[in-house]
């Protein structure tokens, strides 16, 4: 099965039924149940009604419950938000009042929570309440230039998002662009970047690695085969993303190269970088799956979720202040349903602790969040457990899946980051290899391994929209060119990272370079059109 | 299940940001459909109950986060919050056959004697649960999320990440095949035959 579950076209009938069952749920009448459509008169009134019994005890204790949270919650809110503009004395009668009449409030919330709800009525809110919230909105906006934000075990001022006035934020993609993630250290470079144009790409993804940047010293930065990079890449006209990782060992606390104890030495190296190479780097993904025990110095908490996005807010002000028309992107967590501090958090738990973490602080300094999408053997249209993939292994978990991307955007919703765009920062199918723990790309071969490319960027071309009609992807990358080629030189010919590439050991085309040339071309002249 | 008037909703949700009085109507309004949704996505009593406190819970602490977006968008947000913690629970139980465990439905609240109604109410809510559990995993979402949830059709394809044409589509042949099933089964048709009896 490929789990395939086409919708049809509506006829009359389906529409007429449509809108019967729109009005019996929303705009009920007496006689709504006689004026169902003959096709399964009495159903969908009968299905309607059948509501579970709930347990009046259980709605009532839920209901203190949330009491209790929402004061909780109230009680921390007040001296946060009060503007700067107000005395300290002023907040503290503020809060006071606004906890009286929360308490007040709240007695009569539980006392009448068996009661049935009040028809809604738009009363006034009190004085008090009213201004101690002055504003749904967080932080006031400041043009003041953000200072070097302090150690995590500093003094505890806050940092605050450099806003650059006329620089909307967070900056989006108009459209969906695509990538290419490439390896262009000691390599034919000229060939991958004419390779990568003349497939169509727009964007290059490459990581630097910031230990090999960095020493022996601190401080003593070794730029040596980054320049080249970066000016062969604006050479070619492709943007380029810099996917930043690894830190040097004297940052860190046991000598590893996981995230650095402070977030100044990462500051300083990124503001470094941007200054040096200015607007030919257009987009900073910072860190490379922290979620991932390897990524992090060996062990991964929630924990380390929070130290990510003081790292986070340290470079987003330093990159801004220096290029403020470059994106700056939340690093990709590896897709992966495993919670173990030696291996790894599972994604969607490690991006909730970065968006729980300081009262969801992190909403201030990134323009979009990256992921990495898996696939395993499983066509892009499915998704576990909704609509499973036929293939063997690697399908009971929806990290195994390109949709995941789908659940990564709706948590971003249920936190309030609708508006920023999502980038694919790696996303493709291995094909045949040897690396143990990759069986799955046995299953594929390099026609498959098209299709599925394809098949995952039209989906996301032509269905991951809000509802604006925007695109809630910003760039797709894929993973990857020329792997295929590096590896088969140090021996490695059937290396896993060798068989998601597009290129041959020799530098031929894949079947998936062929089909992307042809599909990249096909949607730019689409776009022409628009 | 009472529903609050749209622009009414905006209002409260606008007020409940700083008034517990408008969180509390909403939450009375929301817990009926947010319940039946739960109860029927799980099949454990307590999981369900679980799953209903961690989403209001949820609700509440990240009630400041959420952005209103004009009329449904609370709802929308709402039952994001809510099928993300469904498919939570799913990617942490790793078994579809959860769905399947009926038997515990049965015993909803206690073993006292109960009113001849609440046991037929019961049985019919086993009976439809046990037939949209044979529908497509995306059927079983987009029937529980418009008739439980009383979504509307915009409202159900931001959630599932489908256009709304596809969701009409899903739910029209989803519904032909739950009648279809239904009345195979003539359970509910026995009961309908016996009310005409004593009419």
């Amino acid at each position: 099965m490929n789990g395939r579950d086409d919708a049809r076209e509506l006829t009359d009938e389906d529409r007429e039924l449509l809108a019967y069952v729109d009005t019996l749920l929303h705009e009920p009448t007496a006689d709504a149940a006689a004026h169902e459509p003959s096709s399964i008169h009495g159903f969908s009134a009968r299905l309607a009604d059948a509501a579970p019994q709930v347990d009046p005890i259980f709605h009532k204790q839920l209901g203190e419950r949330l009491a209790t949270a929402y004061i909780a919650r109230r009680s921390a809110q007040p001296r946060r938000r009060v503007p700067a503009w107000f005395g300290r004395s002023s907040q503290i009668l503020i809060a006071t009042a606004a906890g009286v009449t929360v308490i007040a409030l709240l007695i009569g919330l539980i006392v009448s929570s068996l009661r049935p709800a009040a028809p809604p009525v738009a009363t006034a809110p009190t004085a008090a309440a009213q201004t101690a919230q002055p504003a749904p909105t967080s932080v006031p906006p400041t043009t003041i230039p953000a200072t070097l934000a302090p150690s995590p075990t500093a003094a505890p001022t806050p940092i605050r998002p450099v806003v650059v006035p006329g620089q909307p934020f967070p900056l989006r993609r108009s459209e969906l662009n695509i990538g290419v993630v490439s390896h262009l250290y000691y390599t034919d470079r000229e060939r991958v970047l004419t390779l990568t144009q003349s497939a169509g790409f727009e964007w290059v993804r490459q990581q630097i690695v910031w230990k090999d940047v960095e020493g022996p010293t601190p401080g003593n930065y070794v730029w040596d085969e980054v320049d080249n990079i970066v000016n062969d890449v604006s050479a070619h006209n492709l943007k380029l993303l810099v996917n930043i990782t690894q830190s040097p060992p004297f940052y860190t606390d046991d000598g590893s190269d996981g995230l650095p104890n402070d977030p100044k030495p990462l500051g300083d190296f990124i503001q470094a970088m941007a200054e040096r190479y200015g607007n030919k780097i257009a987009a900073y993904e910072i860190w490379n799956e922290p979620n991932l025990a390897v990524e992090n110095g060996g062990r991964v908490t929630a924990a380390d979720a929070g130290r990510y996005v003081e790292l986070l807010a340290e470079s987003y002000n330093r990159i801004k202040q220096v290029s403020p028309a470059a994106y700056v992107l939340a690093g990709a967590p590896s897709s992966s349903g495993v919670n173990n501090p030696t291996r790894a958090m599972a994604d969607l738990d490690y991006l909730r602790a970065m968006y729980e973490y300081k009262d969801g602080m992190i909403k201030d300094f990134f323009d979009a969040q990256a992921t990495h999408p898996g696939g395993s053997a499983n066509p892009p249209d499915t998704l576990w457990p909704e609509l499973p993939s036929s293939a063997q292994g690697w399908t009971d978990d929806s990290t195994f899946y390109f949709r995941h991307v789908e659940n990564v955007r709706n948590l971003m919703i249920e936190y309030g980051l609708g508006e920023r765009q999502i980038w694919v920062t790696e996303f493709g199918w291995a094909t045949p290899n040897t690396t143990p723990g990759y069986e799955f790309g046995n299953q594929m071969t390099f026609e498959r391994q098209a299709e599925f490319i394809i098949g995952a960027i039209n989906r996301t071309y032509t269905t991951y929209q809000d509802e604006q009609g925007r695109s809630w992807v910003g760039v797709m990358f894929l993973w990857n060119m020329n792997w295929s080629v590096l590896r088969s030189r140090e021996g490695e010919p059937e290396h896993e990272q060798a068989s998601f590439s597009i290129l041959n050991p020799d530098w031929s085309p894949r079947p998936a370079y062929l089909a992307l040339q042809g599909y990249l071309a096909q949607l730019r002249q689409q776009r022409e059109r628009q | 299940v009472q529903q609050l008037d749209p622009e009414q909703e905006q209002i409260l949700v606008d007020q409940a940001r700083t008034q517990p009085e408008a969180f509390r109507t909403l939450y009375n309004a929301y817990f009926p459909r947010v319940y039946a949704y739960v109860a029927y996505r799980v099949a454990r009593v307590e999981d369900a109950e679980d799953l209903v406190s961690d989403i209001f819970l949820k609700s509440v602490e990240r009630f400041h986060q959420f952005e209103s977006r004009g009329i449904g968008s609370f709802a929308a947000w709402l039952f994001r919050i809510a099928h993300n913690q469904v498919q939570d629970f799913y990617r942490r139980h790793r078994r579809l056959d959860d769905q399947l465990q009926l038997e515990a439905l049965l015993n909803l609240q206690d073993s006292a004697p109960q009113p001849d109604a609440v046991l037929v109410q019961k049985e019919q809510f086993a009976h439809l649960r046990r037939l949209i559990s044979t529908l497509s995993p995306r059927r079983q979402e987009v029937i529980s999320l418009k008739f439980f949830g009383r979504l509307r059709n915009r409202e159900i394809a931001d959630i599932l990440g489908l256009d709304e044409r596809a969701v009409a589509s899903h739910l029209c042949r989803a519904l032909e095949d739950l009648h279809q099933k239904y009345t195979d089964s003539q359970i509910w048709e026995s009961e309908g035959n016996q009310d005409e009896r004593t009419r």
